[in-house]
């Protein structure tokens, strides 16, 4: 499954950092937009946002430096995501709509991934993390 | 251990003792317990002196016990750092005896827009600390490089517009100047440490704005703008 329009694909290739795109999408969820951001001292990101019928969102977000730690939510919740490794998948509940966040997957050196929720179920967010796919440009 | 630097209590704790059929009591393997953390703080200031290596998460209190700003937990408790100098570099280990904050409070033109810019542009998603502290520094002819937050510390300690001020406590972090940047160490559940600029009020910036962390469960290390 690739919910990436060919445009969007090609922005996010044009960064210069692994493409990743859901291998999974709750239903209702479409490709809404992508942010791409690239700068000679920072460095590039992308951030890929698909929007539910109720307006909640799922990104993927990709940077190759920048990151700090992904701060404790009030619930954590541990995911493999195959071959990008091992993350938690953090809680904010205080935020309205509901925030989540997974902690960083390494891309490689220095390169990151995560997947951020607004106003989605934890069990969404966790599948969708699990099923990354990293695609080879 | 240097025996010259050992604590007035370690005679009481030398191997041998007798506790008198008191290892069952639960007040008494309690006060155990503190002396013996009390006594790798003491060791972990000795790793600054002979360069050997001792890592230990933190044993008491809880770091994560109570929320003190939405959506964020409380990094405000004490709790024992990880003394562990994950992240290489110069960090501060054992007890923090304290500073002066009289000697760093007031503030520095440099100093004061720094903290006004982090503190208006704080509006990430969280997990980017450094890329945002990045940008406010870069703002103020400040370059940092590197990929993870705790790799910042080398680098401001190198830079002429900062100076490092060591010993710092915990608790003293809310009361550092507008523009002071506090860097905190990886560590076991850290793996890329944390960055903010403290907005001299109490609270700091990075890409989010919350109150000063003062309890992260690393080591830090404190940058002072100069004028």
């Amino acid at each position: 499954m690739n919910a990436l329009p060919e445009e969007a694909l090609r922005q996010v290739v044009a960064t210069g950092l692994p493409p990743v795109v859901p291998g999974y999408l709750p239903e209702g969820f479409a490709f809404s937009r992508v942010h791409v951001e690239r700068d000679p001292d920072f460095g590039s990101r992308y951030q890929i946002d698909f929007l539910g019928p109720d307006q909640q969102r799922l990104s993927i977000e990709a940077t190759d430096g920048g990151v700090g730690d992904v701060f404790p939510g009030d619930e954590s919740f541990p995911v493999e995501a195959g071959p990008l490794g091992a993350a938690q998948v953090e809680l904010y509940q205080d935020a309205e709509p509901v925030e989540l966040r997974s902690t960083w997957l390494e891309l490689g050196e220095a390169t990151f991934a995560g997947v951020s929720g607004e106003g989605v179920e934890p069990d969404e967010v966790c599948r969708f993390t699990r099923e990354l796919v990293r695609l080879t440009p | 251990m240097n025996a010259s630097f050992m604590p007035s209590f370690m005679p009481g704790m030398m191997p041998g003792m007798n506790f008198g059929g008191q290892m069952g009591n639960p007040f008494i393997m309690m006060q155990m317990m503190q002396m013996l953390m009390m006594m790798m703080m003491m060791m972990g200031q000795q790793q600054g002196q002979c360069g050997c290596q001792m890592g230990f998460q933190q044993g008491a209190g809880n770091q994560f016990g109570n929320m003190m700003f939405p959506s964020m937990p409380n990094y405000g408790g004490g709790g024992m750092p990880y003394m562990g100098n994950g992240g290489g570099g110069n960090w501060q280990t054992g007890p923090m005896t304290g500073v002066n904050m009289n000697d760093i409070r007031g503030g520095t033109q440099f100093g004061n827009s720094l903290a006004q810019y982090a503190g208006s542009h704080a509006n990430g998603p969280g997990g980017y600390c450094y890329r945002w502290v990045k940008q406010a520094l870069r703002s103020h002819g400040v370059n940092l490089q590197g990929g993870s937050a705790y790799q910042a510390a080398d680098q401001l300690a190198q830079n002429g517009r900062f100076h490092e001020v060591r010993g710092m406590r915990p608790d003293q972090l809310r009361q550092l100047p507008p523009g002071a940047v506090v860097v905190w160490n990886r560590g076991p559940g850290h793996q890329h440490g944390h960055i903010s600029i403290a907005l001299g009020n109490g609270m700091e910036a990075s890409d989010k704005l919350r109150r000063q962390i003062t309890g992260y469960g690393t080591q830090f290390r404190v940058f002072v703008p100069n004028g």
